[in-house]
């Protein structure tokens, strides 16, 4: 979440901040190293926000059928959550980055799934499982060119597995079926997490980084053939095209990447925990901006933005100043995300959603 | 609460599943063309370019041969300039009366094209590359226009055309920005994207 707030202070204020990778089919030629790799780090941001909503997803659900709560109900509230989900992106966040109404980003791309995924979790787990990998390792495939290019069908387009920035009725960069499969396996990953005694989490961190260290490799085994798995060619043998790789679709070297680094990243969160480092101030701030997700990632936005919709920035920053205006940006959001946590504590029913 | 459906023999066949129908995919979707890549056919030929080139169609009224390209004449350029970098590939088609030999067509275009504002300079000795087992009769050229200055190849294919006596002429060239590429490297990229470029069948 702090690398995510980086990317957006960075893309309000520092104009030489790169994106769209993907839509661009090669990478920006006027950015340096530094500037390349700092938008680089922020890649694993998305997918392990999708990834662990499924897994939260996975584990609240479990639990809210263990306290005797109905299939239909838990159904019931999945949708109402995706729903406002949606709905926040629509209204709140599409405004933040100056983008037309029914914009889909990352919060609007797991407002749809959560709206799949209402029925999509009722399937047996290993069904999930089969249907998300089916999904990340087929999904380059799937033609939809028979839907008419109408405004509406371009959108529907662009919302199933096209990306779209122009010629259409809004802008959509999360198309939500490669999304989906994450959050599937984020899914079956809580359902498996459910079963273990709290004790022996911590003991996961030995396969976590064997398959964050497995999905790296295969990384650099994709990009050597520079073929199936890549949607954007690596056109040299320099670093930074070896690792520009296409997050809007998100292709299957992006996601192996990514989500590998997810897995080594968690088994080092295990070892943190196993050695009580979490306990750390510096650790534990961070640990309170995600126990408050959502709350973080709007405020993030309109913090960091620091003007009305519409406005152009007045100024642009560098490097060092964008750095010194996210640590600033962070110190405030802590602020306020431990205040909203202890609202969220006492008010359980009212933020339910939130 | 543990999934009693989590266990290894599921696992097995689910993946088991995943891995079949991704090969399937895999084997019904196989393409010829590279990754990042497009085809390019008419005109008699085709060209595998990369997809972030631009590709223009025209004619050559540079030399007093019409505006729009036809199927007697014209000239497909793919063209990037990307990170101080220019890749020019291009395919000149005529239809004319066969020449003497490939070497004396390559002179008289090159004569032709010529002008005061595009200099050309350094045609290098004659020499044959033969991609897909092609015969192209090669030469490096330089090339002065509107202030630049540019280096590369050119090279020429000959194709009987319908008519006896009349012979389609490929003329391919690859320019890049002089000093940015050594001869080597000039001759390397061009045998790359004559690789992608076929002529179809004989007419």
């Amino acid at each position: 979440m702090v690398l995510m707030a980086w990317d957006h202070v960075s893309g309000f204020w520092n104009q030489m901040h790169g994106g769209l990778e993907g839509i661009y089919p090669a990478r920006d030629p006027a950015l340096d190293t530094v500037g390349f790799l700092s938008r680089f780090i922020t890649h694993w941001c998305a997918p392990t926000f999708v990834f662990l909503a499924g897994t939260s997803l996975a584990l609240s659900t479990i639990r809210r059928l263990g306290g005797g709560e109905s299939q239909r109900d838990v159904t019931l509230h999945i949708l109402m959550r995706g729903l406002i989900l949606v709905a926040l992106e629509w209204l709140i966040v599409s405004p933040a980055f100056d983008l037309p109404l029914f914009n889909v980003q990352v919060i609007g791309c797991i407002g749809f799934c959560l709206v799949v995924f209402s029925l999509f979790r009722l399937m047996p787990t290993p069904a999930i499982l089969g249907a998300s990998l089916l999904i990340l390792l087929n999904r380059q495939w799937l033609d939809l060119s028979w839907i008419p290019s109408t405004p509406i069908g371009i959108y529907i387009r662009a919302l199933i597995n096209e990306p779209l920035i122009m010629g259409g009725p809004s802008t959509v960069i999360y198309p939500v079926l490669p999304w989906l499969g994450v959050m599937g396996l984020g899914w079956v990953f809580g359902v498996y997490l459910a079963g273990l005694e709290p004790e022996r989490v911590t003991g996961l961190k030995r396969p976590l980084a064997f398959v964050g260290a497995a999905s790296i490799i295969l990384f650099v085994v994709v990009r050597y053939f520079n073929g199936y798995g890549n949607l954007v060619r690596r056109w040299s043998d320099s670093l930074l095209d070896w690792l520009y790789v296409s997050k809007y679709p998100p292709d299957i070297a992006f996601f192996l990447w990514t989500l590998g680094g997810m897995c080594l990243f968690l088994a080092t969160a295990m070892i943190f925990v196993e050695r009580g480092w979490q306990r750390n101030r510096i650790v534990a701030a961070v640990t309170t901006l995600g126990m408050v997700p959502l709350f973080f990632y709007v405020a993030h936005l309109w913090l960091y933005r620091l003007r009305l919709p519409g406005q152009p920035a007045p100024f642009y920053l560098d490097l060092p100043q964008t750095a010194v205006a996210w640590l600033v940006g962070l110190v405030i959001l802590w602020l306020a995300c431990s205040k909203y946590e202890v609202i969220k504590r006492q008010h359980p029913r009212l933020l339910q959603y939130l | 609460m543990a999934d009693s459906t989590l266990n290894p023999r599921t696992l097995t066949l689910t993946i088991l599943i995943v891995v079949l129908f991704t090969c399937g995919m895999f084997w019904l979707n196989r393409s010829d063309i590279p990754l990042g890549y497009t085809r390019y056919e008419n005109y008699g030929f085709s060209l595998v370019y990369p997809k972030l080139m631009y590709l223009r169609e025209t004619g050559l009224p540079g030399i007093g041969l019409g505006s729009d390209p036809s199927d007697f004449v014209g000239l497909v350029q793919c063209q990037s300039y990307w990170d101080n970098k220019l890749d020019v590939f291009e395919i000149i088609w005529l239809v004319k009366n066969r020449a003497s030999s490939a070497q004396s067509e390559l002179d008289e275009f090159l004569a032709a094209i010529s002008q005061p504002n595009s200099v050309v300079q350094g045609v290098s000795e004659h020499f044959m590359i033969t991609p897909h087992g092609e015969e192209v009769d090669c030469t490096y050229f330089e090339l002065e226009e509107a202030g630049n200055a540019f280096s590369g190849i050119i090279g020429v294919i000959y194709r009987s055309w319908s008519s006896p006596g009349l012979a389609r002429v490929y003329f391919v060239a690859y320019v890049t920005l002089k000093g940015s590429a050594t001869e080597e490297q000039i001759r390397a990229s061009f045998q790359a994207y004559l690789d992608g470029f076929s002529i179809q069948k004989p007419e």
